[in-house]
C-alpha cells in the first residue's frame, strides 16, 4: 500500500510501522458502515472504473482492427454484439459486450511520449499540475462518510505522479500493489486496545505540536493519508482469499485477481479504482505479446463488465479502458509497433455514455484521423460530465478558481447518454 | 486435399543426399536478391530446387523461379504465412497462417491457387509439417493443441493436447514416427501419435524468459529441424531475456540427442548481440547453420560444427578441412552440462532474417529477409564467370 502524498518530509520524520500502528488504535476493528448509509451511498454515488492498459494498447489489435491492409497485421476483425462494429479477434469475450461500450477511434494527443501521453489523458491538459480524473471523482464524487479512499489504484508496480495536485491530498491515489493484504494492513497482536489507544493519544498529541510551526497542507497529507489507512484497516475483509468461482470466471493471474478486488471495492463504494494491466509497449514482438496480453485481459476485462450489469452498475459506474497512446501503423524489423498518439482509440461504458456508438474513425491504412478528431482534453470533459460533474466550472482552491477541464476543450457531446 | 503417392512412390522419388564437396561456409557469399515490397515472413525452397516460396506482410505467399527470377503470387490467405512445407515429393505446398488455415497448393502450377483448406486451429497455425511418407500433416496453434491430418482428404486422424502455452513448432521425426513440438515456455513434448501420448519431456526453458518490467513471457521455437538422420533435433529462439518489449534478447539454438532426449548444446553468437534467431538447418555435412534478425535491423548466419567442438571448441575456418570431415570428430559427451558453442563463422547479412531455408543441393542458404528481400547466399567460393555478382529480379 503506498500513497504518493506529494510530499516526502513526512516519510522520514514518522515511520511506516508506528504510523499504522497508531492507526489501529484509532479504527480498531469496528463494524463497517450502517447497511441503510452503504445502500443510500450506493444509490446517490457515481463510480468509475479505469482499467489502464499500461504501455500503450495497439489499436490495429484492438479497437480499430484494418485487417488486410499495408500496416494491418496479422490479426482478423471479428463482429461484436453491436451490428456492424468490429474489433480484433483478439478480444472476443469483450466483442460480446460492446453493446456495454462506446468505441473513439479518432484520439490524437499530438505526442509519443509515454509521460506527457499518460499526463494528458488522466488530467486533461498537455501541461501544468492538474489533478487525475480520479482525484476530481474523489473530491467530487465521494460521499462525505464513505469509508474507503476515494481514489484507488490497484497496480503490480508502479507510477508515482502527483495525482491530487492541488486539491487535498486524500484525493491522491492509494496505491495498491495488486490484489495482496498491504502491508502493515493487520493489527499487531501482541498489544491490546489499551495499549494502541494510548498510542494513538501519543500521535495525535505530537500531530497538535507539529502543526503549530508548519505549512497545514502537510499535516493535512498526514492525517488524510492516516485516515485512509485506517478505513482501509478496518476491512480486511477485502482482501481475503478471493473464491475459485471468481477465479475461474476472472483467471488466477495477477491481472484476473485485480479485477475481482477492484470490483469488491466498487460494491463496498469505493469512488474511482483504477487496474493497471501492464505489458503493452511492444516495440518488438507486438503480435505476439498483444496475443499474451489481450488473451489475459479480455476474458477477465469482459468478466468484470457483466458482473457490473448483472448487479446493475453500470448505471452509476463510468468504465474507461484506455493507454497512454496507440502504436504505430508501420510495423518495425522486430515485428513491434512503435509510439504513436496521433490516432488512436479507447473505450468508455456505463454511466453517461451512449452504448454501441463509434465514435470519429482513422483514414484505411490507420496513419491519421479522419474525422473527428478528439484529444486528452475533450476525453476528460466527457469522462467528467458522464459521472454528473460540470467540468467547465472551476475548482475552488484557497480563494482561487481553477477550471476543472480545459477551458479550450468541450465534452463528446454526441457520445454522452 | 491433393492427391498423394504412396510410400513406396514417394520414397523413390527422393534425390539422393547432395554432394558436400567443395561447400564451405568459410566462403559464403551473396549472389541474388529476389525483391519484394513488403517484408516477408518465412520462405522455404522446392525440393527441386526450382523455386523459392516466403510469405509476406501483405498476406500473400510469393513463388520465385530461382534461376529466371521471376514471380508468382498465391493469393489466398486471411492473414500471414507462418509456416511452409512440402510433400516430400515436392509435388504440393502446404502453408499455415495466422487466421488458423493450413492452404495446400500444387508447387509447379503456372498460377497456383488454393486446393484446399483445413480450418486446423482457433488462433494462429503456427506451424504445418508433412510427415516422410507424405500422407499426413501434423499442425500447431494458439489452440494449445497438436494436430495430425490426413494430408489427401484434410480429415482430423489425431489431437495432442498437453501444452499450456502456444506450441510454435511441430515436426515429424524424420524415422520413428514420434512427433516433438516445442512451445513459448521452452518446453518441448514428445508425442507417439499412434499411442495419443506424450513420450517425453524435454526441457529447454533456456529459451524463454520472464520479462519482470513488462509482466510477459518471450520464448518458444521459432524454427526447428532435425539433422537427416534424425540423430539432432535444433531448436532456434531466443535466451536472455533483459527487455523483451525492446528486442533485448540473445539469440539461440539449441541441441538435442534424439536417443537419450537429452540436450547438449547451446549455440551461441561468438560476441552477444541482441536478437531473435529465426532460422536453423542441418546441413548434410554436419554443420549447423542459425539465422538472426538482430535488434538493431541487422541479420546474422551463424555456422557451427557441434561434434568437432567438444574436444576444441576451436574455429575451423582456417583450416583446410572440409565441413564433412569435421563431422567425423568425436561426438560430445551427453551428460552433465550442455556445452556453449561459439560458431566457426559469422556472416554478416544486410537485413533481419525471419526465416531460412538451403537449396535442394545443399549448396545455397535463401533468406527472408525484413526488408522484402529474398536474398540467396552460396557456401562456396566466388567463382569468376561472374555468378557472385548479385543479381536482383
Amino acid at each position: 500500500m503506498k500513497r504518493n502524498l506529494g510530499c516526502n518530509i513526512l516519510d522520514h520524520m514518522v515511520s511506516r510501522r508506528h504510523f499504522l500502528m497508531g492507526a489501529t488504535a484509532t479504527a480498531g476493528f469496528g463494524p463497517l458502515l450502517p447497511p441503510r448509509l452503504m445502500a443510500e451511498m450506493k444509490r446517490d454515488q457515481k463510480q468509475i472504473l479505469q482499467v489502464y492498459l499500461q504501455g500503450g494498447v495497439s489499436q490495429f489489435e484492438s479497437w480499430d482492427p484494418k485487417p488486410g491492409t499495408e500496416f494491418g497485421g496479422p490479426f482478423r476483425a471479428i463482429p461484436t454484439s453491436v451490428p456492424g462494429m468490429h474489433i480484433s479477434e483478439l478480444l472476443p469475450y469483450t466483442a460480446e459486450k460492446m453493446h456495454l461500450l462506446s468505441i473513439i477511434r479518432s484520439v490524437n494527443l499530438k505526442t509519443d511520449d509515454h509521460g506527457l501521453g499518460r499526463l494528458f489523458m488522466e488530467k486533461g491538459r498537455r501541461t501544468g499540475d492538474f489533478p487525475y480524473v480520479g482525484a476530481i471523482a474523489s473530491k467530487y464524487l465521494s460521499a462525505e462518510k464513505n469509508p474507503l479512499p476515494g481514489y484507488i489504484h490497484i497496480s503490480t508496480r508502479g507510477l508515482t505522479d502527483h495525482t491530487a495536485a492541488f486539491l487535498e491530498a486524500q484525493h491522491g491515489q492509494m496505491k495498491l500493489e495488486g490484489f495482496q493484504v498491504p502491508a502493515n494492513l493487520l493489527r499487531d497482536g501482541q498489544r491490546d486496545e489499551a495499549t494502541y489507544n494510548r498510542v494513538n493519544d501519543f500521535r495525535l498529541q505530537l500531530n497538535r505540536q507539529f502543526k503549530l510551526d508548519r505549512a497545514k497542507s502537510l499535516i493535512d497529507s498526514y492525517d488524510a493519508s492516516f485516515e485512509q489507512a485506517a478505513q482501509l484497516m478496518e476491512r480486511q475483509h477485502l482482501f481475503e482469499k478471493q473464491n475459485d468461482y471468481d477465479l475461474i470466471r476472472y483467471g488466477s493471474h495477477p491481472f484476473g485477481r485485480n479485477c475481482i478486488l477492484a470490483r469488491t471495492l466498487l460494491e463496498e463504494g469505493a469512488t474511482c479504482v483504477k487496474v493497471t494491466h501492464h505489458g503493452y509497449d511492444t516495440h518488438a514482438e507486438n503480435f505476439n505479446f498483444h496475443l499474451e496480453q489481450l488473451e489475459e485481459f479480455d476474458q477477465t476485462f469482459a468478466t468484470l463488465l457483466g458482473d457490473l450489469e448483472d448487479r446493475g452498475m453500470l448505471d452509476h459506474t463510468l468504465v474507461m479502458v484506455y493507454s497512454e497512446f496507440g502504436r504505430t501503423p508501420k510495423i518495425n524489423h522486430k515485428y513491434g509497433r512503435d509510439h504513436w498518439g496521433s490516432s488512436f482509440s479507447l473505450a468508455l461504458g456505463g454511466c453517461g455514455i451512449q452504448p454501441g456508438a463509434t465514435i470519429g474513425s482513422t483514414n484505411e491504412k490507420g496513419t491519421e484521423v479522419a474525422n473527428r478528431e478528439v484529444d486528452g482534453g475533450h476525453l476528460f470533459h466527457t469522462y467528467l460530465r458522464a459521472v454528473g460533474i460540470n467540468s467547465s466550472d472551476n475548482h475552488a482552491i484557497e480563494g482561487k478558481t481553477i477550471p476543472i477541464g480545459d477551458p479550450a476543450a468541450t465534452p463528446i457531446e454526441e457520445l454522452l447518454a | 486435399m491433393t492427391p498423394q503417392e504412396t510410400d513406396s512412390q514417394t520414397n523413390s522419388d527422393v534425390s539422393p543426399p547432395p554432394s558436400t564437396s567443395s561447400i564451405d561456409p568459410t566462403k559464403i557469399h551473396h549472389i541474388a536478391d529476389h525483391k519484394h515490397e513488403r517484408p516477408l515472413t518465412t520462405c522455404r525452397v522446392d525440393p527441386s530446387g526450382k523455386f523459392a516460396f516466403a510469405g509476406a506482410e501483405d498476406l500473400n505467399v510469393y513463388r520465385w523461379d530461382l534461376e529466371s527470377g521471376e514471380k508468382t503470387v498465391l493469393a489466398g490467405h486471411q492473414s500471414w504465412v507462418r509456416s511452409m512445407d512440402f510433400s516430400p515429393d515436392g509435388q504440393w505446398l502446404y502453408t499455415a497462417g495466422w487466421e488458423g488455415q493450413i492452404r495446400s497448393w500444387e508447387v509447379a502450377a503456372e498460377s497456383p491457387v488454393t486446393l484446399n483448406v483445413i480450418q486446423a486451429h482457433r488462433g494462429c497455425a503456427r506451424w504445418v509439417q508433412s510427415s516422410p511418407c507424405g500422407q499426413m500433416l501434423t499442425t500447431c496453434g494458439n489452440d494449445k493443441r497438436i494436430r495430425v491430418w490426413d494430408a489427401a482428404s484434410g480429415k482430423q486422424i489425431v489431437e495432442l493436447s498437453g501444452h499450456r502455452r502456444h506450441p510454435y513448432a511441430v515436426l515429424f521425426h524424420p524415422t520413428d514416427g514420434h512427433l516433438v513440438s516445442e512451445d513459448l515456455m521452452g518446453i518441448i513434448r514428445v508425442w507417439d501419435p499412434q499411442q495419443l501420448i506424450e513420450t517425453n519431456l524435454i526441457d529447454a526453458s533456456v529459451m524463454t524468459g520472464y520479462d519482470n518490467k513488462f509482466a510477459a513471457d518471450m520464448g518458444g521455437a521459432r524454427d526447428m529441424c532435425f539433422s537427416s538422420d534424425g540423430s539432432t533435433l535444433a531448436c532456434a529462439g531466443i535466451t536472455a531475456v533483459v527487455n523483451s518489449f525492446a528486442g533485448e534478447q540473445d539469440p539461440i539454438v539449441v541441441l538435442v540427442d534424439w536417443q537419450s532426449k537429452a540436450v547438449t548444446h547451446y549455440l551461441k553468437q561468438t560476441e552477444r548481440k541482441a536478437g531473435i534467431m529465426w532460422g536453423v538447418r542441418c546441413h548434410p555435412a554436419g554443420f549447423v547453420v542459425g539465422a538472426v534478425a538482430l535488434q538493431g535491423g541487422g541479420g546474422q548466419l551463424l555456422f557451427w560444427q557441434p561434434a568437432a567442438s567438444h574436444a576444441t571448441n576451436a574455429p575451423v575456418n582456417e583450416s583446410d578441412q572440409t565441413a564433412g570431415d569435421q563431422q567425423a570428430q568425436t561426438a560430445p559427451e551427453l551428460a552433465g552440462e550442455p556445452i556453449e558453442l561459439k560458431p566457426y563463422h559469422t556472416f554478416a547479412l544486410p537485413n533481419c532474417a525471419r526465416g531460412m531455408d538451403f537449396t535442394s543441393d545443399a549448396r545455397r542458404v535463401v533468406i527472408a529477409h525484413a526488408n522484402g528481400n529474398l536474398g540467396v547466399y552460396e557456401m562456396a567460393e566466388k567463382t569468376d564467370d561472374g555468378a557472385a555478382e548479385p543479381t536482383a529480379s
